[in-house]
């Protein structure tokens, strides 16, 4: 097997059910190497659990998942634990920083775990800082940290060491506009200049064009972002529709899809607006007595 | 009925919990630094309150069984009751009662946090095995550190029952001392290291399985927290029978 020629992630047909409820229902994908998948879809409509089990927190009751080429569902926790090491990073939804260590010591744990040299370990520790823009904060406590700086340090622990593949669960949730492009910008540095394979999990659906229509560009002074007139390739849009696979193509096809799950996604409001007419109004009583009266 | 099986499904989590911990002990990575970390964590930073519990506790005994014995007649054996009392039964167990109100919680509780905050799958993201990482050191530093104490416990709960017999009963240092000598035999003080080694192990899974099994968010950690100390004081009780039973046919005789 070629391996530069196998993809990142591939999904083969996976299901996976919790008591009673199917979360996910022979879902198939695949992830090119320094591509972008980005997941959508409702509340419960599978996302997270597409990503735990691309890491392999779970194993599927059917079909297969595979990280460059190997079968995770048959792995042993210690093989998957050298892949995860080796290959992987997550940012998860809620802050998930060690409390009690220091900025240093959250972007340097992958390291540390691995017994590199403490010279390695501090080089490669203030490059990833550098990189999140967090290299004056080394000596903070994890809890001193803003809520973006926080997100910043989740992405820096995730990225130390470079892996090739990197999971997102809505890695700007509860992020102040500002601060969540900043997070985006980062993702797309990460993608372009460092070629890393993501799959990007997201209710903001503003973010799927912004992520396909940016691109990192590397120049003397450093890296800036630029738009680009069509679409970053190896940009796609996966959607999930109560754990089946609703959709999946380019953000162009997305955008244009007349696929009911698509503009369900793309035009929630109105449901919205008809849900909340059904709606009693407990104050129509107290209303119209305040009319009579008048 | 839903009680029994919940109580067997704990117990399967429980004994897998102590195969992965076995299993991979040896194993590299060992986290030697997380372990002196956890032995001072754990065992050093209880050291006042064993101090405290020790001295008190040989005081007590000294003063309550002082007039008793002046009664038979024999209150020059003051010192050998307290020691054997102390070495036996009462360093252990109160030792580790207090280890399991103080370290046992806080595991419970640190895990749990970790746990509900996601850290522990961040831990597993970044390829840490979660047992190796944070289970089996503070099972190491336990069982280490829980005989250690034990050790501190009996010898100043002797000192405390010292100067009780000094100043209350106008017994002599010498008289005492040389009492308590009698009990200090070396099946006696390995019986009294037994007991805290299999305490300080039943504290150290406890309060990790509870932490580790903890669900319902901030409220979850509060209950995992409480029901540490409950099974482990409870288990430390009833373990400490068999154990007296066992040593008192295996080693110290009829």
């Amino acid at each position: 097997m070629n391996f530069t020629q196998t993809s990142a992630i591939e999904f083969r047909n996976v299901s996976i059910s919790f008591d009673d409820t199917q979360a996910l229902r022979n879902v198939s994908f695949t992830l090119p190497r320094g591509g972008m998948i980005c997941v959508t879809g409702d509340s419960r409509s599978g996302k997270s659990v597409l990503l735990r089990l691309a890491i392999g927190f779970l194993r599927p009751d059917e079909g297969e998942v595979l990280i460059n080429g190997q079968d995770i569902t048959v792995m042993e926790e210690n093989d998957l634990l050298a892949l995860r090491r080796e290959t992987m990073g997550m940012v998860f939804q809620e802050n998930a920083l060690f409390t009690g260590q220091t900025v240093y010591e959250n972007a340097a744990y992958r390291l540390t775990d691995r017994d590199w040299p403490e010279d390695k370990i501090e080089g490669a520790v203030v490059e990833v800082l550098t990189f999140v823009g967090l290299q004056d904060e080394l000596d903070k406590q994890a809890e001193e940290l803003s809520g973006g700086m926080k997100r910043r340090l989740e992405l820096a622990r995730a990225l130390i060491g470079w892996p090739s593949i990197m999971l997102f669960d809505e890695p700007t949730s509860g992020l102040d506009p500002i601060n969540a492009q900043h997070v985006l910008d980062l993702i797309v540095r990460a993608r372009d200049i460092h070629g890393i394979s993501s799959i990007f999990v997201t209710k903001a659906l503003h973010e799927i064009p912004y992520l396909a229509k940016h691109r990192a560009v590397e120049s003397k002074a450093g890296s800036h972002i630029e738009k680009i007139s069509g679409y970053v390739p190896d940009v796609r849009v996966l959607l999930l529709d109560e754990g089946k696979l609703a959709f999946f193509g380019s953000p162009q096809e997305f955008a244009q899809s007349s696929l009911p799950e698509v503009q369900h996604m793309l035009h929630p409001v109105t449901e919205a607006i008809h849900g909340e007419l059904d709606v009693d109004d407990p104050w129509q009583q107290n209303r119209k007595s305040k009319g009579d009266l008048e | 009925m839903n009680l029994i099986i919940r109580g067997i499904i704990q117990v399967q989590e429980i004994t897998l919990l102590i195969w992965r911990v076995l299993r991979g002990i040896f194993r590299p990575p060992l986290y030697l630094r997380e372990i002196i970390r956890q032995m001072d964590v754990l065992g050093f930073g209880s050291l006042t309150i064993i101090l405290l519990t020790g001295f008190f506790t040989g005081a007590v005994l000294a003063l309550n069984t002082g007039n008793t014995l002046q009664k038979f007649g024999v209150q020059s054996v003051s010192g050998q009751l307290v020691a054997t009392s102390l070495i036996r039964e009462l360093g252990p167990v109160l030792t580790c009662l207090m280890l399991a109100g103080r370290v046992g919680s806080g595991i419970a509780a640190e895990l749990g946090s970790m746990l509900v905050s996601e850290q522990i799958d961040a831990m597993r993201a970044l390829g840490s095995d979660p047992i190796k990482k944070l289970v089996t050191p503070r099972i190491v530093a336990l069982v280490t550190m829980a005989p250690a104490l034990t050790v501190i416990c009996d010898m100043v709960g002797t000192l405390g029952g010292l100067l009780a017999a000094i100043s209350f009963q106008g017994q002599a240092s010498s008289v005492y001392m040389s009492s308590a000598k009698v009990a200090v035999t070396y099946n006696e003080i390995l019986g009294g290291l037994i007991k805290p080694t299999v305490f300080g192990f039943v504290i150290a899974i406890i309060g990790c399985y509870k932490g580790l099994s903890t669900t319902g968010g901030t409220v979850g950690v509060g209950r995992s927290t409480t029901q540490s100390v409950v099974v482990s004081s409870i288990l430390i009780i009833a373990v400490d029978f068999v154990l007296s039973k066992l040593i008192l046919s295996l080693l110290l005789g009829p």
